[in-house]
């Protein structure tokens, strides 16, 4: 069975996560292991069976408003803030 | 205006609109702009670890309801997705959005000539009426909003999770004319279904452009451009008009377009590279596991149905069918509901309604440009044009009892009234002043006799100023020509 390709130092960038090349190196064979597993479930033809949709539309919320948190509540768990903002490191794209 | 030569450019529109709805899309928090910061928030639009989305049916609705009107296939079975990445705007990291199956696919919009700016509706771009398809129609949430200090940034999170929909134009559109035409009427669309205000100064719709040029002739696409910080339909043309030059003398000279995101600055009247684009994002989109997927097959599609109203087009034939007005007087009426309707119970009670479309549309609107708070009332315009057309007043008269409507509002005939103005219809009172014009130019008289047409003008003269304008002028001319043949 092929073992689909990862690209560790890639998905790490995505996840904002540091590794050393150490790192790099155990997790791509850990990863490839944990996929080459996955991939299992590829062996299974599934091409004859329907997709299953729920069979009744899910009730949806009605478009009525509820309570929202105080401005006091909502902002007693930011480390930092200004003038009822959140405060965050600059970022600008 | 978008090929100099043997250039031609292909544009494409990314538009978000947001949604007008009570509340948010997946909270009840209320959807409202202009809010103190951080006063419409929970822990579903915070991002809180644990919280639920529970979608918004209204919000769905009008997006199915929106891609009826645009002609799109609406998905029986449609699905949220997770678009993730990283931005302090959307504190879960994740936006819920929707990739493979979203509520609409297809559909197009058609250019409106009129709505193509002013100096552009002569041409023959305009006038090719040309629909421009659409790729799709998908709902997800808006991210908070941030503010740019010094060394940091504030967030204020009430924007954050109300509901908005993303319409993607395909790559048809070839002017910046066009663009500017299809933002209008994809506007005037939104507006006519209530779906949104859709106000771009307002940031209610958002554009970003997708821009490239190439060979008149060649079917590939050249290298393109995305264009952000558009924040009005005019911008978005100067826009284009700028960028599309740009690229056109970049690769006359032979330079290469870099793909990337440019920013348009208004006052400079420029574009600036704000980042190139080495590598595609990879959002790693994969289906939301906390919802379910929406059937829109039992009673939501429906439901949207229901409210489809006339669309714009639609309104503006039938104006011109029923009502006589003109193509650009229907495009007036069909680009402002209010005003419309206003027209439309104004011409209800007469047959004369494309006299009151021209009242309105030239006159009114000149001095009263909010009809929904104006004293005038509609009735007045049907009233006054049945004056006209009824030979009670002339049009010379109507314009006097028009000014008066206008600064007095009262029902048009008690204002013929009170100035003293309805016209003298009365055979006899008319006979004697005609034997008076006659009596007084004996000169006119003998031209007249002689075969002089013309000379019946003074005797008319003289019985409009004796009569102080009040006088049914094709009366006159009628007991005239009867006394002078006699």
């Amino acid at each position: 069975m092929s073992v689909p390709k990862l690209n560790v130092a890639d998905v790490a960038g995505l996840a904002r996560l540091s590794l050393t090349p150490d790192e790099t190196t155990k997790f791509s064979s850990q990863l490839s292991q944990i996929l080459a597993h996955m991939e299992t479930l590829g062996q299974i033809g599934t091409g004859d069976v329907p997709e299953v949709v729920p069979p009744a539309q899910p009730a949806l919320r009605k478009d009525i408003p509820t309570p929202s948190l105080t401005v006091e509540a909502a902002l007693s768990n930011a480390p930092a803030q200004s003038n009822d903002l959140i405060l965050v490191p600059k970022i600008v794209e | 205006m978008s090929s100099s030569g043997n250039w031609e450019a292909v544009i494409g529109l990314e538009v978000h609109v947001q949604l007008r709805t009570q509340t948010k899309m997946f909270c009840g928090c209320i959807n409202q702009y202009g809010g103190a910061p951080n006063s419409q928030v929970c822990p579903v639009c915070l991002g809180m670890p644990g919280s639920l989305p529970a979608p918004n049916e209204e919000a769905i609705r009008r997006t199915i309801l929106t891609g009826l009107m645009f002609g799109c296939r609406i998905a029986n079975v449609a699905r949220f997705d997770r678009k993730n990445y990283f931005y302090p705007d959307m504190p879960k990291n994740y936006q819920i959005s929707q990739f493979d199956d979203p509520l609409c696919a297809g559909g197009a919009v058609g250019l409106d000539p009129f709505l193509f700016p002013k100096d552009l509706q002569e041409t023959d771009e305009a006038k090719a009426k040309r629909s421009i398809r659409l790729t799709r129609i998908h709902l997800e949430e808006d991210v908070a909003k941030s503010f740019h200090y010094e060394e940091r940034s504030g967030i204020d999170f009430n924007r954050a999770g109300t509901p908005l929909m993303e319409i993607v134009s395909e790559a048809d559109l070839r002017t910046a004319g066009e663009a500017f035409a299809f933002l209008g009427s994809l506007r005037q669309v939104l507006l006519s279904g209530n779906v949104s205000d859709a106000d771009m100064e307002k940031g209610q719709m958002r554009c970003d452009v997708n821009v490239s040029v190439r060979p008149v002739g060649q079917k590939e696409f050249g290298t393109k451009v995305e264009l952000k910080n558009l924040n009005s339909i005019s911008g978005v043309r100067r826009a284009l008009v700028y960028e599309i030059a740009r690229q056109i003398a970049a690769v006359e000279k032979g330079e290469a377009i870099q793909h990337e995101t440019r920013r348009w600055d208004d006052e400079a009247g420029a574009t600036f590279t704000m980042r190139t684009k080495e590598k595609a994002h990879d959002y790693r989109y994969f289906p939301e596991p906390d919802l379910l997927p929406v059937r829109t097959d039992q009673g939501l599609r429906a439901a949207a149905e229901s409210g489809l109203p006339e669309l714009p087009a639609a309104l503006q034939d039938r104006l011109m069918r029923e009502n006589g007005v003109t193509a650009y007087q229907a495009s007036v009426l069909a680009a402002d509901r209010i005003l419309c309707t206003y027209y439309e119970k104004a011409a209800l009670g007469t047959q004369h309604k494309a006299v009151v479309a021209n009242w309105i549309l030239n006159d009114f609107l000149a001095t009263q440009p909010e009809p929904a708070s104006s004293p005038v009332r509609p009735e007045f315009f049907g009233e006054l044009a049945d004056l006209v057309a009824g030979g009670t007043i002339n049009s010379a008269q109507a314009k006097k009892v028009f000014a008066e409507l206008m600064a007095n509002p009262s029902s048009p005939k008690a204002l013929v009234e009170k100035l003293g103005l309805a016209q003298i219809s009365d055979a006899s009172a008319l006979g004697v002043y005609c034997d008076e014009a006659i009596a007084a130019n004996p000169r006119s008289v003998e031209d007249y006799r002689a075969g002089k047409g013309n000379a019946i003008n003074a005797l008319k003269g003289f019985v409009m100023k004796k009569s102080q304008g009040k006088a049914n002028p094709a009366q006159v001319d009628e007991i005239l020509k009867a006394k002078l043949s006699a």
